[in-house]
């Protein structure tokens, strides 16, 4: 009777609606997360430390890494597209990388994790992803994204490494994004043109290809709330694990660095030397 | 009308026109604003307005005619006799005038009376405007024509009276009528006269003919400027602020509501705004035309204090029309009723900018690259010192102190035109003497751009960064290669708290030729002629020293002004933030102007701006004109004489 | 074995990037050992049966018949802990970055990405190639992908080599995602951001009669067509084709600027090309100071003889 009275009570409970609403909702409720980078800028100069193993950081200017910011976007459309949700900005590194986290929380994200560094220049992947999971793990989140790759090393893993440790499916490159709770459906870039469409089960860890939307400018009522958002910091002590399975041992300047050519002569020698440059040299013929 | 202007935000403070009576008096009686631009018209309607002004004495005497028959303002004295001679004289001018006017409105259909299809004007308005005019004209001809009826009537019944020439002439044609239709034609038409004006009194707060009122008050209470597109500071610690800029209706401060009753809709902000001459979205008339469209539309619910929450950008302007704003300050300049349609504009990109996130994408771009880089550009800090390669251009960091400091700006550190003009101002410098040093890299954008767009908040981090660095050193004077860097380190920063002793670069050497501190040979033997930049003469007077300048190294040609200058000048097209986004409408406002300056004939364009310098030399490549001509700054031009 | 080279199927051959790792392997010396995935598997070892490689290995299992990172990752994970190369190579494709980081965390080895060279070290690119790196590895195991073009196919060694399977284990509930089939988009508005090879042309062009053979050059090439300011002001190109600091801006491996003074308002458009290829009738050029290869001359006579020869 209890078990065939369940039913019964709940088909003509008045409370039968907001039951339903419960369930509805708890499905669709995305937590994402989204992992930026603060690196240096395109434009900034990149004086090489005496002892060349980096550069040296105080005389550089930093900015929030390109790909990342159609990563938080897009963080940001799927919270606006679901309705509700909370999008989670997460970085690692000295303080301040606190700024991006706040760029990130202009933009209408709602909180941010500050991973502590202490000091020491970390570019392994893999020991930076540790880092990154072990705060990561406790949180659940459905969604972990991150920017192609950075702008500074370029390493390009550290969103797939994350996504293993976790458990999670992984995809990179992506174009676009349909969230069909509880699995995403994501176009992959390919080469040459080709796309292909990819259904996977979340949680899942999405690498995002830059151009697929338009990041938004903050408002000013963004930025000024930004102020008042939380964020939390993680000392260096709490997670970071020198587990070094690569390291960069000497940093340089490239020999071919920009010593221009200059090609003079009569029209027919100088098309020969372009074809040759074309073929030879740049590889593009 | 006044609870309607009451509705907006930055009240208005009254007293003032108790202090500023004296302006909007004189711009009433001396009519001064509408000569700037189309004289001719703007006697015509000085004649109309004394004529209506005087019809104030008039009116007051018919009605005691009214009452006490017979009664007749110092009859047989020359003062009354004067004063009927004016009355006949004004009445038939203004009959002429208000006739010239409805003809040219509607017979030959002036097209400067109208705005282009592509411009947002509420149907209302284009409709609205016609009829308002038509029935304004209507009621001033009757009025008057009334009014000299009866005294046509009056002088049939009496005997002629040649302090009334024109009157009396006229009442010709009565001659053989009785008697008593005369005393009845002169009573309805008295009636007629004075009964209308009761008429129109009620259509009086819809119709273009408050700017009687509306026009003189705009003068007393408009909130004085250092420069026209230095808005008020927006105090973002208030926390209390909720709105930046303005959304919606009641967001436009009081004085700009005001704007909409006293214009008069004659569209001679349009006439050289570059945005409508080439085809843009954007008419500064039409701004105010659907401001008081609006007004009207809404008057019971505004006058009743509601907030109506339709965005400006549906019925006001365009969000298209606000970027295409180049703020050169002309609408602002030839306004005969002292409205600044320019403030609305920079107002309204305020809500776009600060409020809504909403503006063109490379706008966006040139914000991060301000706020990371220092520059719109985004090239590396590091590098504002390239220009001074080779020359000897002292650091302020390490002189610590000097008399002038050399603010060359993004453009004079980066652009490579820019940087000629730099080292020219600078070999200038040095030819006199002038103990200067410049920043080098510790100089960042004065974020000029970033406020004209509407990004107060950026602008006020850069300000206060450069702020900052002025405080480390000691200088007397700025001098400042960019008229841009020059107007808002002079009036912007001022109204941060700063004052700051800032000179354009034209201007200090303007000074080092007439003190005989530099003394250039004379060289230049074509003709040449001078494109205002904005920012350096409308926006801040100076019309006079780059001329001066120029006039110190002619040989043997003439400076030959185009037809647009000084006040009139047409705006280069980079103002406003235009320079780092393009609205793609129409015909490209630089390319107008350089035919404009090559129709002069002369060989070379003067220019005192780097954005005009830009803008012109693309101009000329565009024309087909970069194997003839030459586009100079004064300051090379100087320095060629040297 | 001492390497083992994960090869990738480009629609039914072996990838260009697959041969130059080969490449890359023999140069290395050693035992090679290479490993075909998927259900043409046969067919890429067939290619391979005259190179001079020891061996190629094949799985062929229904679970990673086409690709999916969750089984190709646990695929190549089975393959090394039962062979123990000491070095793992693959090209830096699309897909190896989609996949091989899964097998670096599942082995905790290191993936050090996108060599450029190995003659000091391996050296990658940094800061947006403005620098580069030396970087090893502290483990005795890892994996490295390659950048396309380190190494030539042309250079790969002929020889001959034997093949066999390898039997994985792999579960059922190993792979997460369905994949549907791959398609192209049709080339719809010009995307200059994404170009690889940019013409761009300036007023060195002269006239709009002129602009054709811009276009010409363009399609011999396989280029996308950009251009500067003052052509696109005098109406002869169309807005979107603007390069510069209110227009595009664009980071092409090539950047062929015609005609173009390099005014810093196109400039700041373009200056993230890999590679900048001027001609300019004017020596002094601002263009020239940023260009890798300045070729001083006229666009008007070495664009249709360029084109020329390029035909041919």
């Amino acid at each position: 009777m209890i078990v065939g009275g369940f039913p019964f009570l709940f088909l003509y409970s008045p409370y039968k609606l907001p039951i339903i609403f419960y369930f509805f909702s708890k499905g669709i409720k995305m937590k994402i997360a989204v992992l930026v980078k603060q690196v240096p800028g395109s434009e900034s100069v990149l004086p090489i430390l005496g002892d060349t193993t980096w550069i040296d950081e105080a005389q550089a200017t930093f900015v929030m890494n390109p790909p990342d910011n159609f990563a938080i976007e897009e963080a940001l459309l799927i919270k606006e597209k679901i309705g509700e949700g909370e999008v989670v900005i997460i970085s690692m590194g000295p303080s301040r990388v606190q700024k991006v986290i706040r760029e990130g929380l202009a933009k209408g994200a709602d909180r941010g994790i500050h991973l502590e560094e202490d000091g020491t220049i970390e570019t392994d992947p893999l020991s930076n992803a540790k880092s990154f999971t072990s705060v990561l793990k406790e949180e659940n989140f459905d969604l972990v994204l991150s920017g192609l790759q950075s702008d500074d090393t370029g390493m390009g893993q550290t969103g797939v490494l994350i996504g293993e440790m976790l458990g999670m499916s992984t995809a990179t490159l992506a174009m676009e994004v349909e969230i069909q709770s509880p699995t995403i459906r994501v176009k992959r870039e390919l080469e040459s043109g080709w796309f292909q469409w990819v259904k996977l089960k979340m949680p899942s860890a999405i690498s995002i290809q830059s151009g697929l939307n338009t990041p938004r400018y903050p408002s000013l009522k963004g930025i000024m709330g930004a102020k008042r958002k939380e964020i939390k910091v993680v000392p260096a002590s709490d997670h970071q694990t020198h587990s070094k399975s690569q390291s960069i041992d000497k940093v340089f300047v490239p020999q071919t660095s920009k010593q221009t050519v200059v090609i003079e002569g009569d029209a027919d020698s100088v098309v020969s030397k372009i074809v040759n440059i074309l073929k030879s040299d740049i590889k593009v013929i | 009308m006044f609870r309607v202007i009451g509705s907006g935000s930055q009240p208005i403070n009254w007293k003032n026109v108790i202090v500023n009576w004296p302006k909007g008096f004189a711009a009433f009686i001396g009519q001064k604003t509408l000569f700037k631009t189309r004289p001719i018209i703007g006697f015509i309607h000085a004649l109309v307005a004394w004529g209506f002004t005087f019809y104030l004495i008039v009116n007051v005497v018919d009605v005691i005619y009214g009452f006490i028959p017979d009664f007749h303002l110092l009859p047989n004295h020359f003062i009354g006799d004067a004063y009927r001679f004016f009355v006949d004289s004004f009445s038939v001018l203004v009959l002429l005038g208000v006739v010239y006017f409805l003809v040219r409105r509607f017979i030959v259909g002036d097209e400067k009376l109208a705005t282009n299809q592509t411009v947002m004007l509420s149907d209302a308005a284009r409709v609205g405007m016609r009829k308002d005019s038509l029935l304004v004209g209507l009621f001033i001809i009757s009025h008057v024509g009334f009014r000299f009826l009866s005294a046509t009537f009056e002088i049939a019944q009496h005997q002629a009276d040649w302090s009334q020439p024109a009157a009396t002439l006229l009442s010709g044609l009565w001659q053989n009528m009785d008697l008593s239709s005369l005393v009845l034609l002169e009573h309805i038409s008295w009636w007629l006269a004075l009964g209308l004006i009761l008429g129109f009194l009620p259509y009086f707060p819809y119709s273009k003919h408050a700017h009687l009122f509306m026009g003189p008050l705009n003068f007393m209470v408009n909130i004085p400027r250092r420069s026209m597109a230095t808005l008020e500071m927006i105090d973002f610690e208030d926390e209390k602020l909720e709105q930046y800029g303005a959304g919606q209706f009641h967001h436009l401060p009081q004085t700009q509501l005001l704007d909409a009753y006293a214009c008069i809709q004659c569209s001679r902000c349009q006439d050289a705004c570059p945005a409508y001459q080439t085809g843009k979205e954007l008419s500064p008339s039409a701004i105010e035309i659907n401001k008081r469209y609006f007004v009207n539309e809404n008057l019971s619910k505004l006058s009743d204090g509601q907030l109506i929450d339709i965005p400006l950008t549906q019925w006001m302007l365009s969000e298209e029309a606000a970027w295409s704003c180049t703020t050169c300050g002309y609408c602002v300049e030839v306004c005969p009723v002292g409205n600044e349609p320019m403030v609305d504009i920079l107002r309204a990109r305020q809500d776009l900018v600060m409020m809504e996130s909403n503006f063109p994408k490379d706008a966006m771009e040139s914000f991060d690259k301000m706020e990371n880089y220092g520059n719109p550009w985004g090239l590396s800090p590091q590098d504002r010192e390239k220009w001074m390669e080779g020359r000897n251009v002292p650091l302020m960091r390490e002189k610590k102190e000097a008399d002038v400091l050399y603010w060359a700006g993004c453009s004079g550190a980066y652009d490579s035109r820019g940087k000629e003009i730099s080292q020219a101002v600078v070999d200038v410098m040095n030819k006199a003497g002038v103990d200067f040093a410049t920043l080098g890299n510790e100089e960042t954008c004065t974020g000029d751009s970033a406020r004209r767009i509407g990004n107060e908040y950026l602008f006020q981090m850069m300000a206060t960064q450069n702020l900052e660095t002025f405080e480390q050193y000691k200088f007397k004077k700025i001098v400042t290669q960019c008229p841009h860097c020059f107007s808002t380190l002079k009036n912007d920063y001022a109204e941060l708290g700063t004052e700051l002793d800032v000179v354009h670069h034209s201007q200090f050497i303007g000074e080092l030729v007439s003190n005989g501190k530099i003394k250039p040979e004379p060289w230049m033997e074509d003709d040449v002629t001078y494109h205002d930049a904005c920012y350096l003469g409308r926006h801040n007077g100076e019309y006079d020293a780059p001329r001066d300048v120029i006039q110190s190294i002619m040989k043997g040609g003439n400076l030959v002004e185009m037809e647009q200058t000084k006040e009139e000048s047409f705006c280069c097209g980079a103002g406003g933030g235009n320079m780092w986004y393009e609205i793609d409408k129409g015909e490209r406002i630089n390319k107008i102007r350089f035919n404009e300056a090559a129709s002069t004939g002369a060989k070379t364009v003067a220019t005192a701006c780097n954005f005009c310098n830009i803008m012109m030399e693309d101009g000329m490549k565009v024309t087909g004109h970069d194997q003839d001509m030459k586009v100079m700054d004064i300051a090379e031009m100087v320095m060629k004489g040297l | 074995m001492d390497i083992l080279v994960v090869l990738e199927d480009n629609r039914g051959s072996l990838h260009r990037m697959s041969k130059e790792a080969i490449v890359g392997a023999q140069k290395m010396g050693g035992s090679i050992s290479v490993l075909a995935i998927g259900n043409n598997a046969n067919g890429l070892a067939n290619e391979l049966s005259n190179i001079d490689i020891s061996e190629v290995i094949t799985v062929n299992h229904d679970l990673v018949s086409t690709y999916s990172a969750d089984g190709y990752s646990e695929v190549v994970k089975q393959v090394i802990e039962a062979e123990s190369p000491s070095t793992i190579l693959i090209g830096h494709s699309y897909q190896t970055r989609d996949y091989i980081p899964r097998v670096s965390t599942k082995l905790d080895i290191p993936f050090i990405p996108d060599i450029i060279s190995m003659e000091n070290g391996l050296v990658k690119q940094i800061l947006n190639s403005k620098l580069n790196a030396t970087i090893s590895a502290a483990t005795d195991q890892k994996i490295l992908s390659f950048q396309s073009s380190a190494f030539s196919e042309e250079a790969m060694m002929p020889g001959n080599c034997s093949s066999r399977s390898f039997n994985v284990d792999l579960d059922s509930s190993l792979v997460r995602s369905e994949s549907e089939d791959p398609f192209q988009e049709a080339a719809a508005d010009v995307d200059l951001e994404s170009a690889e090879l940019i013409i761009s042309v300036g007023r060195g062009i002269e006239k709009e009669d002129n602009i054709p053979i811009v276009f010409e050059l363009a399609k011999v090439m396989g280029a996308e067509v950009g251009a500067s300011r003052p052509v696109v002001d005098s109406g002869w190109l169309p807005s979107f084709r603007q390069i510069g600091s209110s227009g595009q801006t664009v980071s092409p491996k090539l950047y062929l600027a015609l005609g173009i003074s390099g005014a810093i308002q196109h400039v700041v458009g373009m200056k993230g090309s890999k590679n900048i290829l001027a001609i300019n009738k004017d020596a002094d050029a601002p263009i020239f100071e940023i260009a890798d290869y300045a070729v001083i001359g006229d666009v008007l006579e070495i664009i249709p003889k360029l084109t020329e020869t390029l035909k041919g």
